[in-house]
C-alpha cells in the first residue's frame, strides 16, 4: 500500500476533490437500498405488471373513457393580471439569477444561484410542473423577453429561416446532454453558471431571432420541451386564447392521461425521453462501486501496460470514457426500446412501422422515467432547498437582509434512510404500474382487434420491468468511496509494473475484521 | 366500478404478501464485495437467546493518514443506528478532518490520535473529509435498525 500510493499522491486529489456523491449543487446522503428491498421491488413489478394485463384481457372496455372537463377561466382578469406578474417574476428571476452567479458569494453552497438553479428550479419547479401543469410555457423568460423585444422593435422575431422539419428536437437534445454532463461533471462555479445562463440566453434570442418565437420555443430550447413533456402528467392542461388578447383556458383531466393525447412528432423527441431515463440511470450508476471498478479493474489492467506512465494517461481517460458513457446511453436505450417495439409488430402482425409503433409508445415511458428522477433528487431537494430563504434576503452576498432571514441558517433536514428507502421503491412501483397502464390503453388504441391489443403488451411488459429493475438495481448498488479508484503506482521497469499489477490488486481485496 | 377496485385490493393484498415475505427481522449490514468496508465484529449476544435490552455497541474504528490519504484502515465505516461510534485518527501531517452530516470536526495534529465519539442517530451515508488536503477519505454509513 505504501509504495502503491506514492508515486500519485498528487493526480488522486484530482479524483477525490469532490464528494463521493458529488452532485453541480448539493450532496446527497442516500443510503443504497437493501438488496432485500430490491428484490421485493422487483418481483412486485412483476407481479403488478401482470395484474395490470389481467384487468386488461378481463375489461377491454376499459379504454379511453377518459374526458377532460374545460372549467374555463374562473376571473379572465385576474387571471391575466396574475400571468403578467409571474411574468415579470420569472424574468426578474433570471436576471439575479445571471448576477448573483457572477458577482455572488465564490462558495457554491452560499451563492443564490447555484441552489435557485439546480435546485429550486431544475428540481422544485418540474415536480410543480407535474402537480399544476406547464406553466413553464406561460411564464418562459427567454419567451417573456423575446415578446418585450418584440413590442420595442416589431417584427424582430418575425421568422427569418424556416425551420427546417428534420431538425425536430435535436437541439433541445443537444443542451439536455450538456446540461447533464454540465451537472455531473462540469462543477460549475457560480461563476460559470452566470455566463452559462447568459450564453444560453443570448443563444434562445438569436434562435428565436432567426426561426420564429413559436418554431425555437416549441422545439428547441431545452426547457419548454422537458417542461410540456413533464406538464403532461398533471391533471391540469392550459390552452392558450385562439386570438391575442382573448384569454386561454384550464382544462382538467385525470393524472397522466395528457400522456395519451399525442404521440410523439418526431424521432428526436423519442431520442429526449430516452435520455430522460438513461441520464438518471447514468448518474446513479456512474459512481457506485461495480462501474467504476469495471473501469479500473476491468478496462485500465490491460490497457495500462501499453503505455508508460499509464495512471496519468488514464486518469483523463477516465473522464473521457465516462462522458462517452453518458452520451452513449439514450442511444443504448434506443436500441433496447426498438428491440422491444419489434418485437411486439412481429407479435402483432402490425401493418404499422417499427419507427411508428416507437413514436407511438414514447410517452409511456415518461412515468417510469419522472419517478426515477424524484426518487434519485428529492432529497437533495428537501435538504437544500430550505437554504435558499437564507440567500433570498442577501443574493448578492454583500450583507443585505431584505426579508430579515439572511442570517437564519435552517438545520439541514436529513431524512431518515429507511423513509427514504420506503418512498423510493413505492414511487418506482408507482411510475412503473401507471407506465404498464398507459401502454395498454395505447395498445387497445392501436390494435383494436381481439386480445391482439393485450398480446402486443407482453413484450412491453418485459421492457418495462426491465427498465424499472435495472433503476431498482442501481438505486441498491454500492457507492464508490474515497479511495476506490486506488491506482496503479508508475512503475519504471517492467518487472516493477508486473509487480504492481499484484500490488494494485491486494487495495482492492477485503479486508475482513 | 366494481372490477377496478377488485383489482386494486388484489394488488394491496399481493404486494403486503411479497413484503412480508422477503423483509428481513433486521436489516443486515450489506456485504461489500471486494470493497474496503468495516464493519465492526457483532458483539457476543447469542441471537437464540431473547435479550429485551440489547446494550448498546460501541464501535471502534482506527484510521491512519499519510500525506492527506487514508493509509490503513477501511474507507466505509458501517455501522447500524443508535450505535456509539468512536473514530481514532493518527494523522502525520495538522489537518481537520470532517464528518458531514453529523458535522463533527477532529483537528488533527501530527504525533496524536485523535478520537470522535457520538452515538449514530442519523442514517445515512455521510461522506468523512479532509479540509486541508481537500480530499474525501471514505463515508459512515449509518443503517437502520
Amino acid at each position: 500500500m505504501e509504495k502503491v500510493a506514492r508515486g500519485v499522491a498528487a493526480p488522486m486529489l484530482l479524483l477525490c476533490s469532490g464528494s463521493a456523491l458529488a452532485h453541480s449543487m448539493g450532496v446527497v446522503y442516500n443510503l443504497p437500498i437493501p438488496f432485500w428491498m430490491y428484490a421485493f421491488a422487483a418481483s412486485a413489478a412483476l407481479v403488478l405488471s401482470f395484474l395490470v394485463v389481467g384487468y386488461f384481457v378481463t375489461a377491454q372496455d376499459a379504454a379511453r373513457n377518459f374526458q377532460t372537463i374545460d372549467i374555463g377561466v374562473p376571473a379572465a382578469r385576474a387571471t391575466g393580471a396574475a400571468l403578467r406578474v409571474l411574468r415579470g417574476l420569472s424574468v426578474f428571476a433570471l436576471l439575479v439569477t445571471i448576477l448573483a452567479g457572477l458577482v455572488g458569494p465564490a462558495n457554491p453552497f452560499a451563492n443564490f444561484s447555484m441552489t435557485f438553479f439546480w435546485v429550486i428550479f431544475t428540481l422544485g419547479f418540474t415536480y410543480l410542473t407535474a402537480l399544476i401543469g406547464d406553466l413553464y410555457a406561460l411564464i418562459n423568460p427567454w419567451h417573456v423577453i423575446c415578446d418585450g423585444i418584440e413590442r420595442l422593435s416589431p417584427g424582430a422575431f418575425r421568422p427569418r429561416l424556416r425551420y427546417p422539419p428534420w431538425l425536430g428536437y435535436y437541439p433541445a437534445l443537444a443542451f439536455y446532454l450538456g446540461f447533464i454532463w454540465l451537472e455531473l461533471f462540469g462543477q460549475a462555479p457560480p461563476r460559470a453558471l452566470g455566463l452559462i445562463l447568459v450564453v444560453y440566453s443570448i443563444v434562445n434570442i438569436a434562435g428565436a431571432a432567426a426561426f420564429g418565437r413559436q418554431a425555437w420555443f416549441r422545439q428547441a430550447e431545452l426547457f419548454s420541451v422537458f417542461l410540456r413533456l413533464i406538464g403532461k402528467i398533471s391533471p391540469f392542461e392550459y390552452q392558450p386564447g385562439q386570438a391575442p388578447g382573448e384569454p386561454g383556458r384550464i382544462r382538467v383531466r385525470q393524472p397522466f392521461i395528457g400522456l395519451l393525447q399525442e404521440p410523439a412528432d418526431h424521432f428526436s423527441l423519442l431520442l429526449f425521453v430516452l435520455f430522460m431515463l438513461s441520464s438518471t440511470a447514468f448518474d446513479g450508476v456512474h459512481e457506485t462501486r461495480p462501474w467504476v471498478l469495471l473501469f479500473w479493474k476491468g478496462i485500465y489492467p490491460p490497457l495500462s501496460r501499453l503505455i508508460a506512465q499509464p495512471y496519468l494517461f488514464f486518469v483523463d481517460i477516465y473522464y473521457d470514457w465516462q462522458w462517452a458513457m453518458l452520451l452513449a446511453s439514450p442511444f443504448l436505450y434506443l436500441a433496447i426500446y426498438l428491440l422491444f417495439v419489434w418485437l411486439m409488430k412481429i407479435v402483432t402482425g402490425s401493418g404499422r412501422s417499427v419507427r411508428d409503433l416507437a413514436l407511438q409508445f414514447a410517452f409511456s415511458l415518461i412515468p417510469i422515467a419522472f419517478v426515477y428522477n424524484v426518487t434519485h433528487y428529492y432529497t437533495l431537494l428537501v435538504g437544500q432547498g430550505p437554504a435558499i430563504l437564507t440567500m433570498i434576503s442577501d443574493p448578492f452576498g454583500i450583507g443585505w437582509n431584505l426579508f430579515g432571514t439572511a442570517h437564519s441558517y435552517p438545520a439541514p433536514i436529513i431524512l431518515l434512510a429507511d423513509g427514504v428507502w420506503h418512498t423510493q421503491v413505492g414511487l418506482i412501483l408507482f411510475g412503473h404500474i401507471v407506465s404498464v397502464y398507459l401502454a395498454h390503453v395505447q395498445a387497445l388504441e392501436l390494435f383494436p382487434k381481439g386480445k391482439q391489443g393485450v398480446r402486443s403488451q407482453l413484450p412491453m411488459l418485459v421492457l418495462m420491468v426491465l427498465l424499472t429493475t435495472i433503476g431498482l438495481r442501481i438505486l441498491s448498488l454500492p457507492i464508490a468511496a474515497g479511495q476506490v479508484q486506488d491506482p496503479l503506482p508508475q512503475p519504471s521497469s517492467s518487472a516493477e509494473a508486473t509487480f504492481a499489477l499484484a500490488r494494485a490488486d491486494v487495495a482492492f481485496a477485503p479486508t475482513t475484521r | 366500478m366494481v372490477k377496478p377496485v377488485a383489482f386494486v385490493v388484489l394488488a394491496l393484498v399481493v404486494v403486503g404478501g411479497l413484503w412480508t415475505l422477503f423483509k428481513p427481522a433486521r436489516t443486515e449490514l450489506p456485504a461489500r464485495d471486494g470493497a474496503k468496508a468495516a464493519a465492526p465484529a457483532a458483539m457476543g449476544v447469542p441471537a437464540a437467546a431473547p435479550v429485551q435490552s440489547p446494550p448498546v455497541r460501541d464501535d471502534v474504528f482506527e484510521l491512519t493518514i499519510n500525506g492527506g490519504k487514508l493509509r490503513s484502515g477501511a474507507e466505509v465505516f458501517l455501522v447500524h443506528q443508535g450505535e456509539r461510534v468512536t473514530l481514532n485518527i493518527r494523522s502525520d501531517r495538522r489537518d481537520e478532518l470532517h464528518l458531514h452530516g453529523y458535522d463533527l470536526h477532529a483537528q488533527l495534529v501530527p504525533g496524536q490520535i485523535e478520537s470522535l465519539q457520538f452515538t449514530a442517530d442519523r442514517t445515512g451515508r455521510f461522506g468523512i473529509e479532509l479540509h486541508r488536503a481537500h480530499s474525501e477519505l471514505g463515508a459512515l454509513e449509518v443503517y437502520p435498525q
